[in-house]
C-alpha cells in the first residue's frame, strides 16, 4: 500500500480576480453670484468605475447602492445628524459608454468607466444644515466673509451594477477643506476666492 | 438467607488470628498494597457468588475469598455465599481457600462499574495441602445483570484502536452516528461524566474539557436506558473512569506525527505532532499515591496548505491534562483530590473565506476542574461516597478586548463567493462556574436488593458576553446586499440552580439470575431569572414598536423521571431484557438567557434570537427490547429493538413578521419548546471474544430519526427565508438508516498487533432545494421540503498496527512502534450537498469530504 504521494483534494489557489477599480474626486464648488438663484456652496463627489477584467461582462443593468457622507466632527451639541446617506438611483450616473437604456444591457468591456456624480449641499438626513453648525470666524477680521477652519467629510459608497453580484465598494475617502459659511443666500464672499483656507 | 460475611483485611500482621468460621470476624495478612474498592456514582462493582463442593455439590461455608494482592476479601456463608462488595472498576485475581481443598485463585475477573459480577466456584477436596490452581477467568459473554444496551470499552483496548480521543470511540459503537448522535437523538443529548461528575459545557453543549487518553482506565457508554443516577441526558452517558496511582512507579512517554516525510512529497497530513506523557507511584508507601497524564497536541489542521498563509505554525495547539491524587487513611476510606485542565487555541477554517483566513476570528478554550472525593465502605454491604468539584470553562472568540472590536462588513469578491476583505464581525467571552457537591449511598439489602439512593447540587455561575453581527443571507448561502446585519450580540449573568435526588433497586433473583431495576429521580431547575413581558405595538404598517410591561420570575421547574429495566434469562446462555424509560435534559443556558438581561433591554439593546427563562426540559421517553445468546465458547450475538419519542424541544418562533421594523429593524423571535421528533430502530451485533488471536465484532443498524426540527433557530432561519414554518415531521440530518460496523483485534506475524475498523453508512438526507441565481428557486410553485433527496455510501476503513519490544529482560520496560491509518483507501466519503446537488456546493467546497488517508506513525516507551 503506498501511503505517500497522494495531494489532498484543494482546489487549486486562484484569487478571485479584482473585476473593478474605484477612484474618486472631489471638489469644493463654490459659486456666489448676484443672482440668488445660481448661488452654490456644495461639494462634487465624482466616482469613476472601472472595469479592469480581461473579459466582457454583457448583463442586465440594477443600478443601485448607497453613499455616505459624513462630517468627521466632534460630537454635536445636540442629537442632530452629522451625515447623508443616499440611496442610488440610474440618475445618478453621469456616464456609460456601454449601457443601452432601451434595453437596460450594460456592455463591460475592459478599462469601460462607469461615472457617477453627486453634489452634496451639506445637508445632513435630519435636514440638518452643517454650515451652521461648522465652527467659523471672519476672513476679513470682524466682518464681511465668513469661514470654517479646515473640516473633514468623509465619503464612502457601496455600487451595485448587476443583480446577484457583490457591490463595488468605494472605500471611505476624506476631503478636507475650508468651508464659505457665512452667507444664506446674500453672499458676502467673493466666489474669486479659490482657495477660502488661504 | 443469612447474610455473606465479607472481610476488610486490615494491617501487616502475619499472624493468623482463630476465628469462628461460621461468623468469622478478622483476618490478618500480609499486604503489599491496600488496593481497595471505593464507592463512587458509575465507577464500582461486586463480584458475588456461591461456593461449593465439586463432588457432593453442597455449599461450602467458612471459603476465604480474597483479592490477591490487597487487603479485600470475604468469607462464605453457611449457604456458600460471598460478596467482594463495591471494588473499583477492573481486573482482579480472586483467590478461594478452605483448609481440606484445593485452593484455587481466579485470574483477571473483570469488574465493571454498576455492575455486579456472579462468580460461582467449584472447589475439589484435597488431602495434601497442595499450590493453588489458577484459572483464567473470562468476562462472561453474557452480563445477566444488565438490562439495557452498554458498551465498556477498557483503556488497554482505548489503546489499540485507531482513535484520536476518547469521543471517537462513542461512533464506533451500534446506533451512533459518525457524528456522535446516538439511536436518533442530537449530538448534544449525550452526558459525559469523568469520574462520576459532570465535565460539561452548559453554554454551548457538548464535553467541556478534553482527557489524556491514556488517564483512562474504562469507558462506560450507555446507548440504551440508563440508571437513574444518570441524569440530565436524553440519548447517552459517557462515563470514563480514570486511572489511578499505585505502589509502583511508572513512566510512560507517547510521541506520533503523520508527517515524517517533506510536505511536497505527501500532503495528506495534518501537519500533526502528539506527545504524551503519563507517570504515576507512590508518595507515601501503601497510603498516598500520585497520578498525572499530559497530552500536548500540535497541528495545522486539514487545511496547512492554505492556513500557512496566514498564520504561523502551528496554529492549532492543545494541551489537556489529567492529575489526581489518592490518599487511603484506612483500608476503608480513601481520599481522591483530581485536576482535569486543557487549553486549546486555534483558528477556524471556512473554504469561502480561504482568501481572507485572518478575517476569522481567533478561539481559545480553557477548561479546569478541581475535585475532592471522599469514599469509605461501611461494611460489606454498604458503602457511601461524597464528592465537591468546581469546573470553569471559557470559550473565547476573538482577540483582544469587546471595546476593541470594530464593526467591520466583510466584502465579497464580485461573484458573491470569495470573502475577500473584512472581518467576521464576532468576539466572544463565555465564562461558566459550575460548584457541584455529589453524594450517594448504596446498600444490599437482603442479599438480593442493591439499594442505591443519592442527591446532587450544582450552582452555576454563567457568564456571557457575546458581540456577533451577521450578513443576512438567502435560503442559498448568498449574502443580500445593503441588507441590515443580522444582530445576535448579548450580555448576560445569571446564577441558576439545579439539583436531583434519586433512589434506586436493583433486585436480583437468586432462582433464576433476573435482574429488576426500578428507580425514579426528580431534579430541579431554579433559573433565577426574570423573563421580560413584551408587547409588539403596531405603529403603523409592518413596524411596530418593542415595549416592556414587566419582568416576572421564571418558574422554578422539576422533573420526576422514572425508570424500569429488566432481565432475565431464558435458559444458560441467553437473555432477554427490556427497559422503559423517561430522560430529560434542561437546555442549554444560552436558550435561557440570551438577550433578556433587564440592563440591556432597558439600554435598548435588540436581538434577533433572544432566550427564554421558562423553557422547559426537553423530555425523551424510550424503551427497548433485546435478547442476548451466547454462541459456543467465544460467540455472543444479540438483537435489540428501540422506540424513543422526544418532546419540548427547543426552537425559535417568530413573535412578529421577519422584515418588520422592530427590534433593529431585523425582527424578533424567541426560542420555544415547539419541537418534537421520533426516532427507532434495530440493532444487530455478532461479538467474538475470549479469544486473543482473534476477537471483535460487527454490528448492523437499522433506524429511522424524524422530526418537526433540527436545529434551535430552523424557525427563524426560515422566516428570513421566507419559508413557511415546518409542521409535519421529516428525515432528520442524522436519519442514518444502514450502518454497518466491523471491528477486528488480531496478533498478526512476528507479534503484531492488528486492530481495524470497516464502517458502511448508507446515504444520509439533505434538502433538494435548486437555485440558478443563488437567490431564487428554480420552480418557484415547488414547496420546500427539508431533506428530500440522500447522499452517497460512505465507507471507511480505519486501522492501527502495533509491535512491542522488550527494552529489557530483567523489567518490564518496553517500546511499542504503531501506525495508525484512517480511511486506508482514500475514499472519498460525501458528508454534506448543497441545494443544487452539487458535492461542496458552488465553491466545490473540500470540506464537503471527510478526511482522506491519514498515517499517523509514532512510539510509547514504558518505564
Amino acid at each position: 500500500m503506498l501511503f505517500i504521494g497522494c495531494e489532498e483534494f484543494l482546489p487549486p489557489r486562484e484569487q478571485p480576480p479584482e473585476l473593478f477599480t474605484a477612484t474618486t474626486n472631489t471638489v469644493y464648488d463654490y459659486y456666489s453670484p448676484r443672482i440668488p438663484q445660481t448661488y452654490r456652496n456644495q461639494i462634487k463627489y465624482t466616482f469613476v468605475v472601472k472595469y479592469i477584467y480581461d473579459e466582457t461582462i454583457v448583463d442586465t443593468l440594477d443600478f443601485g447602492g448607497k453613499l455616505t457622507l459624513t462630517w468627521m466632527a466632534p460630537t454635536m451639541d445636540g442629537n442632530q445628524s452629522t451625515s447623508k446617506t443616499v440611496e442610488l438611483n440610474e440618475s445618478f450616473i453621469k456616464y456609460t459608454g456601454g449601457y443601452n437604456r432601451s434595453t437596460g444591457v450594460i456592455t463591460l468591456t475592459p478599462n469601460d468607466s462607469l461615472v457617477i456624480e453627486y453634489n452634496w449641499n451639506f445637508i445632513t438626513d435630519d435636514s440638518t444644515n452643517l454650515l451652521e453648525y461648522f465652527p467659523s470666524y471672519f476672513r476679513n477680521g470682524q466682518s464681511g466673509c465668513k469661514i470654517s477652519p479646515r473640516q473633514t467629510i468623509r465619503a464612502s459608497a457601496s455600487i451595485r451594477l448587476i443583480k446577484f453580484r457583490s457591490n463595488i465598494i468605494i472605500q471611505p475617502f476624506d476631503f478636507t477643506q475650508c468651508f464659505f459659511t457665512g452667507d444664506n443666500g446674500t453672499p458676502p464672499c467673493s466666489d474669486f476666492i479659490w482657495d477660502p483656507c488661504k | 438467607m443469612a447474610l455473606p460475611r465479607a472481610l476488610i483485611l486490615f494491617g501487616i500482621h502475619v499472624s493468623n488470628e482463630i476465628m469462628d468460621i461460621r461468623y468469622p470476624s478478622f483476618i490478618f495478612i500480609s499486604i503489599s498494597f491496600l488496593f481497595f474498592s471505593f464507592s463512587m456514582a458509575g465507577t464500582n462493582g461486586n463480584i458475588e457468588g456461591r461456593v461449593k463442593d465439586k463432588n457432593t455439590n453442597e455449599y461450602l461455608v467458612g471459603v476465604t475469598v480474597q483479592i490477591v494482592g490487597t487487603s479485600i476479601g470475604a468469607i462464605t456463608d453457611e449457604g456458600g455465599y460471598y460478596r467482594l462488595f463495591n471494588l473499583h472498576n477492573g481486573n482482579y485475581d480472586v483467590k478461594f481457600n478452605i483448609v481440606g481443598y484445593k485452593t484455587i485463585v481466579m485470574k483477571n475477573v473483570n469488574v465493571q462499574a454498576d455492575g455486579r459480577i456472579r462468580l460461582d466456584v467449584a472447589l475439589e477436596q484435597s488431602a495434601v495441602e497442595l499450590g493453588a490452581v489458577e484459572i483464567f477467568s473470562q468476562k462472561p459473554l453474557i452480563q445477566k445483570d444488565q438490562p439495557a444496551t452498554m458498551f465498556s470499552i477498557s483503556g488497554v483496548k482505548l489503546e489499540k484502536l485507531p482513535v484520536q480521543t476518547f469521543q471517537e470511540v462513542l461512533s464506533l459503537q451500534p446506533g451512533v452516528t459518525m457524528e456522535g448522535n446516538v439511536r436518533g437523538g442530537k449530538i448534544n443529548e449525550v452526558m459525559y461524566f469523568i469520574d462520576g461528575l459532570p465535565a460539561q459545557d452548559f453554554i454551548s453543549g457538548g464535553l467541556g474539557t478534553e482527557l489524556p487518553k491514556s488517564s483512562i482506565a474504562d469507558m462506560m457508554i450507555y446507548t440504551g436506558g440508563f440508571d437513574v443516577e444518570y441524569g440530565n441526558a436524553m440519548s447517552g452517558i459517557v462515563n470514563v473512569i480514570t486511572k489511578m496511582g499505585d505502589n509502583a512507579y511508572r513512566l510512560t512517554f507517547r510521541f506520533e506525527k503523520d508527517n515524517w516525510i517533506p510536505s511536497k512529497w505527501d500532503k495528506q497530513v495534518d501537519q500533526s505532532n502528539e506527545g504524551e506523557l503519563r507517570f504515576s507511584g507512590p508518595l507515601l508507601r501503601d497510603r498516598l499515591f500520585y497520578f498525572n497524564a499530559t497530552t500536548i497536541k500540535l497541528n495545522n489542521s486539514r487545511w496547512w496548505q492554505d492556513m500557512n498563509n496566514f498564520f504561523l505554525s502551528p496554529n492549532n495547539k492543545e494541551v489537556s491534562g489529567f492529575s489526581k491524587i489518592d490518599y487511603l487513611f484506612s483500608a476503608t476510606t480513601r481520599l481522591t483530590a483530581q485536576s482535569v485542565y486543557s487549553y486549546h487555541n486555534w483558528r477556524d477554517y471556512e473554504f469561502s473565506w480561504r482568501y481572507n483566513l485572518g478575517g476569522l476570528p481567533e478561539r481559545t478554550k480553557t477548561a479546569l476542574r478541581g475535585s475532592v472525593i471522599l469514599n469509605q465502605t461501611l461494611s460489606d454491604h454498604s458503602a457511601y461516597s461524597i464528592s465537591g468539584s468546581t469546573f470553569y470553562l471559557q470559550n473565547r472568540i476573538g482577540e483582544g478586548n469587546k471595546g476593541d472590536m470594530k464593526l467591520i462588513p466583510y466584502q465579497f469578491d464580485y461573484y458573491l463567493r470569495f470573502i475577500i476583505q473584512g472581518k467576521e464581525n464576532w468576539w466572544a467571552n463565555a465564562e461558566q462556574f459550575v460548584n457541584t457537591i455529589k453524594g450517594d449511598f448504596n446498600e444490599i439489602v437482603a442479599n438480593m436488593h442493591s439499594v442505591k439512593i443519592g442527591f446532587e447540587l450544582n450552582l452555576y455561575n454563567i457568564n456571557s458576553d457575546l458581540i456577533k453581527y451577521e450578513p443576512q443571507r438567502t435560503y442559498f448561502g448568498k449574502p443580500i446586499e445593503n441588507a441590515p446585519l443580522l444582530n445576535y450580540s448579548n450580555s448576560y449573568n445569571y446564577f441558576p440552580r439545579t439539583g436531583s435526588i434519586f433512589v434506586q433497586d436493583k433486585v436480583r433473583f437468586e432462582l433464576d439470575g433476573s435482574t429488576l431495576s426500578l428507580g425514579v429521580r426528580w431534579d430541579f431547575l431554579d433559573p433565577r431569572a426574570k423573563r421580560p413581558i413584551v408587547e409588539y405595538i403596531s405603529t403603523s404598517d409592518n413596524e411596530f414598536h418593542q415595549q416592556i410591561k414587566g419582568y416576572r420570575r421564571a418558574t422554578f421547574k422539576n422533573q420526576f423521571s422514572p425508570r424500569i429495566a429488566f432481565a432475565a434469562p431464558i435458559g444458560p446462555d441467553n437473555i432477554i431484557y427490556a427497559n422503559f424509560g423517561k430522560y430529560f435534559q434542561y437546555p442549554l443556558f444560552d436558550y435561557l438567557y440570551a438577550g433578556i438581561d433587564p440592563a440591556q433591554i432597558f439600554a435598548g439593546a435588540k436581538n434577533v434570537l433572544t432566550g427564554n427563562p421558562d423553557l422547559n426540559p426537553e423530555l425523551t421517553t424510550s424503551w427497548e427490547l433485546g435478547y442476548k445468546q451466547s454462541l459456543g465458547e467465544f460467540y455472543v450475538g444479540s438483537i435489540t429493538y428501540f422506540q424513543k419519542n422526544i418532546k419540548n424541544q427547543v426552537d425559535s418562533k417568530t413573535l412578529i413578521p421577519f422584515d418588520s421594523k422592530s427590534a433593529g429593524d431585523y425582527g424578533f423571535a424567541q426560542y420555544v419548546n415547539n419541537a418534537e421528533a421520533d426516532a427507532s430502530g434495530l440493532e444487530i451485533v455478532l461479538a467474538r471474544e475470549r479469544d486473543e488471536q482473534l476477537s471483535g465484532g460487527i454490528s448492523y443498524t437499522y433506524m429511522i430519526a424524524q422530526g418537526t426540527s433540527e436545529l434551535v433557530d430552523q424557525t427563524i432561519n426560515r422566516a428570513q427565508w421566507g419559508f413557511p414554518i415546518q409542521t409535519s415531521t421529516f428525515p432528520l440530518s442524522w436519519d442514518q438508516r444502514h450502518a454497518i460496523k466491523l471491528d477486528i483485534e488480531s496478533k498478526l506475524w512476528y507479534g503484531i498487533i492488528f486492530n481495524g475498523i470497516v464502517w458502511y453508512n448508507s446515504p444520509k438526507p439533505y434538502t433538494y432545494f435548486p437555485t440558478r441565481d443563488g437567490f431564487t428557486s428554480v420552480d418557484s410553485t415547488k414547496d420546500f421540503v427539508p431533506n428530500n433527496a440522500r447522499m452517497k455510501n460512505i465507507y471507511f476503513v480505519n486501522l492501527k498496527l502495533s509491535k512491542e519490544f522488550l527494552l529489557s529482560d530483567i523489567s518490564s520496560s518496553k517500546i511499542v512502534l504503531f501506525a495508525d491509518i484512517r480511511n486506508l483507501f482514500n475514499t472519498k466519503n460525501i458528508r454534506w450537498i448543497d441545494s443544487n446537488g452539487r458535492i461542496g456546493g458552488e465553491l466545490s467546497d473540500p470540506s464537503a469530504y471527510y478526511d482522506y488517508r491519514r498515517v499517523r506513525v509514532g512510539f510509547t516507551i514504558d518505564f
